[in-house]
């Protein structure tokens, strides 16, 4: 069954070679013939901090396909309610004879099609011109590859930074290459403003590469302001970063129930909450890799198991309230004159804010709620579905102190949980059973921290007027709270 | 979370009426669930032609295994859950359905795989059944708002209520859709329980307030 015309949702993008100077993107409807072009361009400089004298070409062909992903994702839209739309990519590269690889297109395809819920179809072609200035490049001088070194993605945000706290004070002997896209401007810069702030702490220990990609010219088409595939680009841009420096490994700190991001209502269907950082994400960017490169490589989640609050452990302890307050965490920052810019009301806020108050460390960062001026929508919206997901989790972890009970009440509420535990356990190292216990225990944790901190936080999404004493008397509630625990 | 998330801040246009009915409270019960049962109907007849025929396709596939003790294994729930998902990716029919009818599935499977009992020799009528239920939630009973006031002044715990009330009228007309589609193979005929006829009691006071 053929539905709802399909040559209408076809786009092909075809790429001309990406060099240093911006490169032509062409966009073409293929049920109207409209081509439009756009200009994309990377700046992959930094690449120069890398521990190989020679920059290997199959890993530029990695930077190239993350561009064209991220790009053609941009620019193409999917309605949920529509079958998928089919997105047919020509990328030249240097090595067609690997990307082309039915295996290797398969995985991709599948990984792209899980992300962001539409149809992809790659055709890569042999490459021509030369590469970009920084394959062009020999290194003179390479840094140390014996050094015990971790390679992390950076974003700017709680999770990295406390993720990176924790890990620099575990394990003390070590350093960390930190990997940041920063292709928005106050991304790049509060990326930096925390690099800074911590580099100070930890002298020595820190190197930070980023890899803007920008679009020119391109204001004249609509952008898909829910870009799936932004987490597989920047595990894509990590993994190269992370082969150069000599590892098989990329980390990503996220805190489990963030990159779970289960659902929080039944109302919310597939993409409607993003599988960025999902531990099957983490999966098929690592075999993707593996099979790029034709060496074992890993995706890995540390936190996997750890709430929000139980990762900011290091950084309540250290007190290290500045630090914590320099991070991003909104999903929609706001960019109004004396408006704080992040809201306090989206998902990622209300998490961070219940984060901040389960593990004691107080929270300096303004929002828009309570801080600054309320809009006139429904700021409730986001903290009403949360608190509905939580109040689900209580009801299926309570019939039984029985884990085994209590794995088949969550199962059956939330079926992807044996997804995750089927495809991934062998990954995290640990038994089937194992995970399920470490995920009990996560979602546990989380309902528990709620159960403590929601009167106080849910005071703040009160109408009134005085709004600093509304702050004021939920963080001593909180405090109070959390001494009787 | 990462990325954003999309929530549903409204209850579609589809389903207003029968919000609204509940709401004001004025039908009997059973009434209000064939209200409900009857759009639902309307929606599949325009939505679940795909996750009809993918439900055969996947009942198929079970069937293959149809030892419980197989579902037990761990390893061959995964590689069902594997090729449940294949199956789906496979459909030309919207992300949302096939989002649904995957849930569906993977719900039974989860029963199967914890020894739960089941009509083996049926497994569509499981896995459509449960596509519908997963749908009238996704689409009607938990996208209403979570305010706590609603249309007429009811509160949201009355109004939750009211919906419960009518679970075992839903049931048997989720059940009857999916027996009536599954035997045709289509959804065209899908039709309300009959409705029971109530007794005329002859003491009532027809003209009392």
């Amino acid at each position: 069954m053929k539905s709802l015309n399909r040559q209408q949702l076809e786009y092909c993008l075809h790429f001309d070679p990406l060099q240093d100077n911006p490169s032509i993107v062409r966009r073409i409807d293929r049920a109207t013939g409209e081509v439009h072009r756009v200009r994309v361009s990377i700046d992959d400089h930094d690449f120069k901090h890398r521990i190989q004298q020679v920059f290997p070409s199959v890993i530029a062909d990695v930077i190239d396909l993350a561009v064209a992903i991220h790009t053609s994702d941009r620019l193409t839209i999917q309605d949920p309610q529509q079958p998928q739309i089919q997105l047919k990519v020509v990328l030249p590269v240097r090595h067609p004879e690997i990307l082309n690889k039915s295996t290797l297109n398969q995985q991709l395809c599948q990984l792209l099609y899980w992300a962001t819920g539409k149809q992809w179809v790659f055709e890569f072609e042999r490459r021509r011109q030369p590469g970009r200035s920084i394959e062009n490049q020999p290194l003179l001088c390479s840094s140390n590859p014996d050094v015990d070194e971790e390679v992390s993605l950076w974003s700017g945000g709680l999770d990295a930074l406390a993720g990176l706290y924790d890990r620099l004070k575990q394990s003390p002997a070590k350093s960390f290459a930190l990997f940041g896209s920063g292709s928005n401007d106050n991304t790049h810069r509060r990326q930096q403003e925390v690099f800074y702030s911590l580099q100070h702490l930890f002298p020595n220990r820190l190197a930070l590469c980023r890899i803007p990609i920008r679009f020119d010219l391109s204001s004249h088409l609509e952008k898909n302001r829910f870009s799936r595939a932004r987490g597989i680009v920047f595990m894509l841009l990590g993994s190269a970063y992370s082969y150069l420096r000599g590892h098989r490994v990329l980390h990503v700190y996220e805190n489990g129930i963030g990159a779970i991001n289960l659902p929080y209502r039944k109302s919310a269907v597939g993409l409607d909450h993003s599988r960025s950082v999902h531990p099957e994400t983490l999966l098929g960017v690592g075999l993707l890799m593996t099979e790029l490169i034709g060496e074992n490589f890993k995706v890995r989640n540390p936190f996997l198991f750890h709430t929000k609050a139980e990762m900011m452990k290091s950084l309540a302890e250290d007190a290290r309230i500045e630090l914590a307050s320099q991070t991003s965490s909104c999903d929609s920052p706001h960019r109004k004159p004396q408006q704080p810019p992040q809201c306090g009301y989206c998902s990622s806020c209300i998490l961070r804010k219940q984060a901040y108050a389960a593990s004691q460390l107080e929270d300096k960062t303004e929002y828009i709620v309570p801080h600054g001026n309320p809009p006139v929508e429904d700021i409730r919206l986001y903290l009403e579905n949360m608190l509905a997901q939580v109040a689900a989790l209580r009801v299926h972890l309570k019939p039984s102190n029985q884990r085994a009970d209590q794995w088949r009440a969550l199962s059956q509420r939330f079926p992807e949980l044996n997804d995750i535990v089927d495809r991934t356990h062998t990954e995290e190292n640990i038994t089937l059973l194992e995970m399920r216990h470490q995920l009990i225990r996560l979602f546990q944790s989380y309902v528990s921290e709620w159960d403590l901190v929601m009167p106080s936080l849910s005071e703040q999404f009160e109408r009134k007027d005085n709004s600093s004493v509304v702050v004021h008397t939920s963080q001593v509630t909180i405090r109070k709270g959390l001494l009787n625990r | 979370m990462p990325d954003g998330d999309m929530v549903h801040r409204h209850l579609g246009h589809f389903y207003q009426k029968t919000y609204k009915i509940l709401c004001e409270g004025v039908l009997a019960t059973e009434d209000c669930a064939r209200d409900l049962l009857s759009r639902l109907g309307r929606d599949l007849k325009q939505t679940a032609k795909w996750p009809l025929h993918l439900s055969k396709k996947i009942s198929d596939l079970l069937s293959q295994k149809i030892g419980p003790l197989e579902f037990a294994n761990n390893d061959e729930a995964a590689r069902s859950g594997h090729q449940i998902d294949d199956l789906i990716n496979l459909a030309d029919c919207p992300n949302r359905e096939k989002e649904l009818i995957s849930r569906a599935s993977k719900t039974v499977l989860n029963e199967l795989r914890h020894g739960g009992e089941m009509d083996t020799c049926n497994f569509q009528l499981a896995i459509f059944k449960q596509y519908i239920r997963e749908k009238y939630e996704a689409d009607f009973k938990e996208r209403i708002p979570l305010s706590r006031e609603h249309h007429n002044g009811v509160s949201h715990g009355e109004l939750m209520r009211r919906l419960e009330a009518l679970e075992p009228y839903l049931n048997f007309g989720i059940h009857q859709f999916a027996q009536t589609a599954i035997k045709n193979q289509n959804l065209d005929n899908l039709r309300l329980p009959r409705q029971v006829r109530r007794e005329i009691n002859l003491d009532e006071d027809l003209l009392a307030g």
